[in-house]
């Protein structure tokens, strides 16, 4: 081996000069690299590009008047697949393994020990998460309005513009909620996809039912809040269940609360992510290590 | 440069019950230290205690003065080449040494750039553009050498950095931690075989069980063992008529004779080696060698532990 022992002179002048927001950058750019060499980019790509056929089939298999109402479709799609399913589904795919995939693949001692703010690997890696998941959500979303469109009795004019504009947006803005509850996940838990999807699909459905406010646990409570006024029903007081029917009080948010509530928790969410980073001993072989 | 650059007191960590490393009093300076001791006695603790990975349980740890847990100054200047053999496997180990760059704060440029040269330096520039799990546990092993020192840092923790290296991937390992210390860094080079710290350092850091067994010069080490006998093996054509002149000593515990030559075990060294020394300038013995196989950490480690 040669005698050099040093890498070019400008080592130390490069550590004087890097900021806040070149770190943040650097792990938004390598959390997207990982995401999109990951294997499971194609299967979540797959699964949310699937109700996209839906409309079309629709017509074929059943002559309801549902059926041919390409925007009954289109809200229903919105409010039942993709908010309800799909952007939890992508926060499952992509939340979780942000910092969880570092934990479990035991290559997180690379991370911590690089001079990098925990705020900006954090902040850089959920921006990518919330970029690539709301490229293969808002594709899904576009394609599925082009095809209700084909049904019929959905224009695609300014006021049906809006409407998808309105819809994409609560559909990002639910990728930010779900997304930061699975990235907080991944941090602290070893099984970060089991408690994400006993919260998505098992709390937040049992919470509409359970008597109380405790739906205001749920984040689901405050996407559903800024949905579009025109939307199917919801706020359905009457809970319908085998052996019982009880009248559930619901509390109603307004939108502009309801937004900035989800504000808050994925604030909250992500900061206590970046705490988790800052004070979790990451141990992955402590008997084993010399 | 600070004269201390890793100075700890009264330095614990346990987990549960299980005591990692104890009471650890450490002061570390420029140079290589080789960090030695079986498994499980607390090396990869104590270095992941002072790359703030844990928090002390009780007592603390400084690097360049300061407490590492959660400290960007600190990580700023520091390597770490951990001893688990994990990557992103899907890909090359150009692209991982760069996107290590990139998290440690380097635009895209000059990531890259310092990526190139750290891969020259542990020479992997033929394959680097390979991808990581087509690389041999050797490969791997320099790819992680790599990532350590693309951040050019003062301070370098190598955590058992010769497992699974080949032949000549260990000299050059060798050869380079030898370097990073002539050119005035710390290296601090983890390892429970004894000859590798050997042909890197003689100064020593020997853990057993978390507790310090000995530290400093394996000489001065070896000096302060003064119960444990000194062995000299001397080289010459009347290996018994040199073993004369020692029998008579009371600090001579022993005699050993090989071909040619002859192992004297003395309790006093000093005197030892006065008196040879006056045997070669007396001209009396034609002497031809003179070594000291006890200065070897093998035997001064199994001294300790036992």
């Amino acid at each position: 081996m040669t005698t050099q022992t040093c890498l070019s002179e400008s080592a130390i002048v490069t550590r004087d000069k890097r900021s806040y927001w070149t770190f943040t950058g650097g792990a938004f750019a390598h959390a997207t690299t990982m995401m999109i060499r990951h294997k499971r980019i194609v299967l979540a790509a797959l699964v949310t590009l699937a109700p996209v056929i839906i409309p079309l089939l629709l017509p074929l298999l059943t002559k309801s008047e549902f059926s041919e109402d390409g925007i009954k479709i289109f809200k229903f799609l919105m409010e039942q697949i993709y908010l309800k399913a799909m952007a939890p589904l992508l926060a499952l795919f992509f939340g979780c393994m942000l910092i969880g995939e570092d934990i479990e693949q035991q290559t997180i001692p690379y991370i911590v020990t690089r001079p990098i703010p925990r705020s900006a690997l954090v902040l850089g890696r959920f921006g990518a998460y919330v970029f690539m998941s709301a490229v293969i959500l808002l594709t899904s979303v576009v394609l599925t309005f082009a095809a209700c469109t084909a049904v019929g009795k959905l224009e695609f004019c300014r006021e049906t513009i809006v409407l998808l504009a309105h819809y994409a947006g609560v559909g990002v803005a639910s990728l930010l909620g779900y997304g930061a509850l699975t990235t907080f996940l991944g941090a602290i838990s070893r099984k970060p996809i089991i408690i994400g999807v006993l919260f998505m699909f098992g709390w937040q459905r049992l919470a509409t039912i359970v008597p109380g406010a405790v739906d205001f646990l749920t984040i689901e409570k405050y996407l559903n809040a800024l949905l579009p006024a025109m939307a199917t029903e919801r706020q359905n007081t009457v809970v319908k269940l085998a052996l019982i029917e009880f009248q559930k009080k619901q509390l109603i948010i307004d939108a502009s609360k309801a937004g900035l509530s989800l504000l808050i928790i994925v604030a909250a969410l992500i900061v206590a992510t970046c705490l988790v980073i800052r004070y979790r001993e990451y141990s992955q072989s402590r008997t084993a290590a010399g | 440069m600070e004269a201390t650059i890793i100075e700890a007191r009264g330095l614990s960590k346990w987990f549960g019950e299980i005591m990692a490393v104890n009471n650890l009093e450490v002061a570390i300076g420029a140079g290589v230290t080789g960090l030695l001791g079986p498994n499980g006695a607390g090396k990869t603790t104590f270095i992941r205690l002072a790359l703030g990975l844990y928090g002390p349980s009780r007592g603390y740890i400084h690097l360049f003065g300061q407490p590492p847990r959660n400290n960007l100054d600190v990580l700023n200047r520091i390597g770490y080449c951990p001893e688990i053999d994990r990557f992103y496997e899907n890909m090359s180990g150009f692209e991982f040494v760069r996107w290590m760059n990139r998290l440690s704060g380097m635009d895209n440029k000059t990531a890259k750039r310092r990526a190139e040269e750290a891969c020259e330096l542990v020479k992997m520039t033929a394959r680097m553009r390979d991808p990581i799990d087509t690389y041999s546990r050797g490969m791997r092993q320099r790819i992680k050498v790599a990532q350590a020192l693309a951040n050019d840092p003062d301070l370098l923790f190598l955590d058992e950095p010769m497992s699974g290296l080949d032949p000549e991937a260990r000299e050059d390992i060798f050869s380079l931690i030898r370097h990073l210390g002539e050119a005035g860094r710390t290296v601090i080079f983890s390892t429970h075989v004894l000859h590798e710290v050997e042909r890197v350092t003689s100064n020593v850091l020997l853990l057993h069980n978390g507790c310090i067994l000995a530290q400093g010069d394996i000489r001065q080490i070896r000096g302060l063992i003064d119960e444990h006998p000194h062995a000299i093996t001397v080289t010459c054509g009347d290996p018994h008529g040199l073993s004369q002149q020692f029998i008579s000593d009371d600090a001579t515990l022993s005699l050993e004779f090989s071909e040619g030559a002859v192992t004297l075990r003395t309790r006093d060294p000093n005197t030892a080696y006065q008196h040879l020394n006056e045997l070669i300038l007396n001209g009396a013995f034609a002497i031809e060698a003179m070594t000291c196989p006890d200065d070897n950490l093998q035997s001064v480690f199994e001294y300790l532990i036992k």
